[in-house]
């Protein structure tokens, strides 16, 4: 009789859980089929891109959160797949959100200003050389930092480099992000040859790389008549 | 043998019956598409002067005559001030601006008597030099929607952009 009860209630439990689970949604990847919502965004290079002018590729949209640090490794990730795959039509839009403008005299040392920030900060440089920086830093200090990096120094604790091949964009209004839906957390949208969205990814730690290799592999192997 | 050769020609000759009473339906279908991308059509008319009744309506447009000496980038739209919408060009959209084609910036509703309008249109001139120009004009809502143009033209007589924002 306890065992029964005992099982019973581990079973309720077992139930809950997957409940809360899904209510939370903590599954890696869910499978949308609605067209993605189509935006015009200024890249650090200056170029305007235009996400439904990209149809006929596989794109992946990655958003940046600058208080994501660890979104580096992720970064320096799908830039190898980007490069293994891009002669395959395969496009990574990097999608950079506006931090809060707190914006440093210039004057000011560089491990001064890293003390004011408490969050990491994420600096990406695209191979045309051109620096971007989230609101909290001002250009000087960028140039700095990409300057040391250069030289083979390790950035600060509080800072992140990383250097893409891939476009970067500025969502200076987050108007990206509202339509996305995004709050403030990195998310990835994986966009099929026709334009329909087709997986969804929130960061989560570096072992879903291999799902969603899979799944943009299996996104180029579409074949479009 | 005689049997399996009967069978065949029972199905065969069903098959054939079932085409051809497959092609009244199939007319009807067309029918039926035709009739409903009408009714698709005069919906979204009625939808458009619902929304955007002639009293109150405001369009304006661009345009692009050669192009040559101006690579548009953004246009920023404000009525009385207030920012209406702002567009970012791609180099595939300014290519169909050049040859011929006319975007819809804007349409929206305003109320009746004098508005001013302006457009700040930033781009690269010939030299790659960065272009922000910002042109105004003030315009009187009627009874009639108002249509404008917002026009960029190349002046070979300075070797630059001209901008202009006239009624339609």
């Amino acid at each position: 009789m306890n065992k029964s009860r005992i099982s019973y209630h581990v079973l309720v439990i077992l139930m809950m859980f997957t409940l809360v689970c899904c209510l939370h949604k903590i599954a890696y990847a869910t499978e949308l089929n609605s067209l993605a919502r189509d935006f015009t965004l200024k890249s650090v290079d200056d170029d305007n891109i235009r996400l439904h002018e990209l149809r006929g590729s596989v794109v992946v949209i990655k958003f940046l959160s600058h208080r994501c640090g660890s979104c580096v490794a992720s970064l320096t990730e799908l830039d190898q797949l980007y490069k293994k795959y891009k002669a395959q039509d395969f496009i990574v839009l990097g999608i950079q959100a506006p931090a809060p403008k707190v914006v440093l005299p210039a004057s000011e040392p560089v491990e001064k200003a890293n003390k004011n920030y408490n969050s990491n900060v994420v600096i990406l440089e695209t191979e045309s050389a051109t620096a971007i920086a989230s609101n909290r830093v001002t250009e000087d200090i960028v140039g700095q930092l990409i300057a040391s990096a250069k030289q083979g120094n390790t950035p600060p604790k509080h800072l992140s480099l990383a250097k893409v091949g891939f476009p970067i964009l500025l969502d200076k209004n987050s108007e990206v992000q509202k339509v996305y839906r995004i709050n403030d957390k990195p998310l990835m949208v994986l966009i099929d040859r026709f334009g329909y969205q087709r997986f969804l990814y929130q960061e989560q730690a570096s072992a879903q790389r291999d799902s969603y290799q899979l799944k943009i592999e299996s996104l180029l192997a579409q074949k479009v008549y | 043998m005689k049997v399996k050769f009967a069978i065949a020609l029972l199905v065969l000759w069903s098959n054939i019956g079932q085409s051809e009473n497959l092609s009244p339906i199939n007319k009807e279908i067309q029918t039926l598409r035709e009739q409903v991308i009408s009714l698709n059509r005069d919906l979204q008319i009625l939808e458009q002067k619902l929304v955007y009744p002639s009293e109150t309506k405001v369009a304006v447009y661009v345009s692009m005559t050669i192009g040559d000496y101006f690579e548009l980038d953004a246009i920023e739209l404000k009525i009385d001030g207030v920012t209406q919408t702002s567009f970012l060009y791609t180099d595939k959209q300014n290519q169909a601006l050049r040859q011929g084609g006319i975007q819809r910036l804007f349409v929206g509703n305003i109320k009746r008597g004098m508005h001013d309008v302006t457009a700040v249109i930033r781009g690269k001139g010939v030299d790659n030099s960065e272009y922000i120009r910002a042109i105004s004009g003030r315009f009187g809502k009627m009874k009639n929607a108002l249509t404008l143009e917002l026009k960029i033209l190349d002046s070979s007589a300075v070797d630059q952009p001209v901008f202009n924002l006239v009624e339609f």
